[in-house]
């Protein structure tokens, strides 16, 4: 077992009120970094347009997933013998 | 290991889990890949053997059952291939395995019987500071929102809590109900979506159950509304930061004949 494993943590809670102005105030950082060096530095947004158009079939969706989860493997493995030389 | 062969091990051992994370989203495809298997299993001593020669199947480590009920979350890892198996008791906005099963079922097409999280507890779950979680929880949005195009699903307060947007509300059979899901709806992540959409705003705003952020939002002037909620990254911060809330009973997409 992996002694301190990875995981992501819950958000913090917050009041409503709060938590807005906290997402405005890093807004509004992002405005003045960005005004200050002449780059604007508003995260790149999700777009509906970043989804598959066309959703294959089961069998193909996982196909695919287990060809990454090959290529992983095969990374996996190269690097223990390298490390191992 | 295959995803398939790792399940295939689960069940001869007769484990009692459900798949959960980022292979969870894998076999509902949503997700296009995830590198580990995470699993909520059923907290008892019985199954505890079971998990723990399970995950010797898997990840050629034996743990020790009483270590498997007692850590919320193990991560085993095979030093040999790095296939990973992530135990968990419990997770964000699931807090055992009851309540994954009460909202996890069969995977259409999937010709092994096991229950796996559906979209709107493993959104829920994702809700966290990591950001490969709120890359899943896009992904999720994406794909229940072309179920929605697609009329595969019925479309409830809480699908539209995932993936409203101006498309979506410009269904005939999503805007002829609008004002009163508007009106009436506990959800804070579809009274958000509403507000960003300028969809029924008064009828959100009257709305008995609304959520303290909404409230919120709703009261700042126009200039700094639209800050907040125009730009997508911007609406996606804000609607990480708002709870789904999930039936007690649990819940289930339901298909459309």
């Amino acid at each position: 077992m992996i002694d301190r494993p990875q995981r992501g943590r819950p958000l913090p809670e917050r009041p409503g009120d709060v938590l807005v102005r906290e997402l405005l105030d890093e807004i509004e950082l992002d405005e003045r970094l960005g005004r200050s060096i002449g780059v604007d530095l508003t995260p790149p947004g999700p777009d509906a347009s970043h989804a598959p158009v066309v959703y294959p079939p089961l069998s193909v969706w996982l196909e695919r997933a287990d060809e990454v989860s090959a290529l992983r493997e095969g990374a996996w493995r190269a690097e223990r013998a390298s490390s191992k030389k | 290991m295959k995803l398939r062969e790792e399940l295939e091990i689960l069940v001869a051992n007769k484990v009692e889990f459900v798949v959960i994370g980022g292979q969870a989203g894998v076999l509902r495809q949503a997700i296009e890949f995830s590198h580990d298997l995470d699993i909520i299993i059923r907290a008892t001593p019985a199954n505890a053997e079971r998990v723990a020669a399970a995950v010797e199947g898997i990840a050629g480590v034996h743990p020790d059952p009483d270590l498997v009920l007692g850590r919320d979350f193990q991560q085993y890892i095979d030093p040999a291939t790095g296939t990973e198996i992530d135990v968990h008791l419990k997770l964000i906005a699931i807090p055992d395995y009851e309540t994954a099963l009460r909202n996890a079922g069969p995977i259409d097409g999937f010709d092994l019987d096991v229950a796996v999280l559906e979209f709107p507890a493993l959104y829920a779950s994702k809700r966290t500071d990591r950001p490969r979680d709120a890359v899943h929880r896009r992904a999720i949005e994406d794909r229940l929102r072309r179920l929605v195009l697609d009329s595969r699903i019925e479309v409830d307060d809480i699908v539209l809590a995932c993936c409203l947007d101006p498309e979506i509300a410009s269904l005939q059979s999503v805007s002829s109900r609008l004002e009163s899901v508007a009106a009436s709806t506990h959800q804070p992540l579809l009274q958000a979506r509403l507000t960003a959409f300028d969809l029924h705003v008064e009828a959100v705003r009257a709305n008995p159950h609304l959520h303290d952020a909404v409230r919120a939002v709703l009261g700042l002037d126009a200039g700094l509304r639209e800050k907040l909620v125009s730009h997508p990254a911007r609406l996606a911060a804000l609607l990480s930061r708002l709870p789904l809330q999930l039936p007690p009973n649990g819940y289930h997409v339901r298909g459309r004949p």
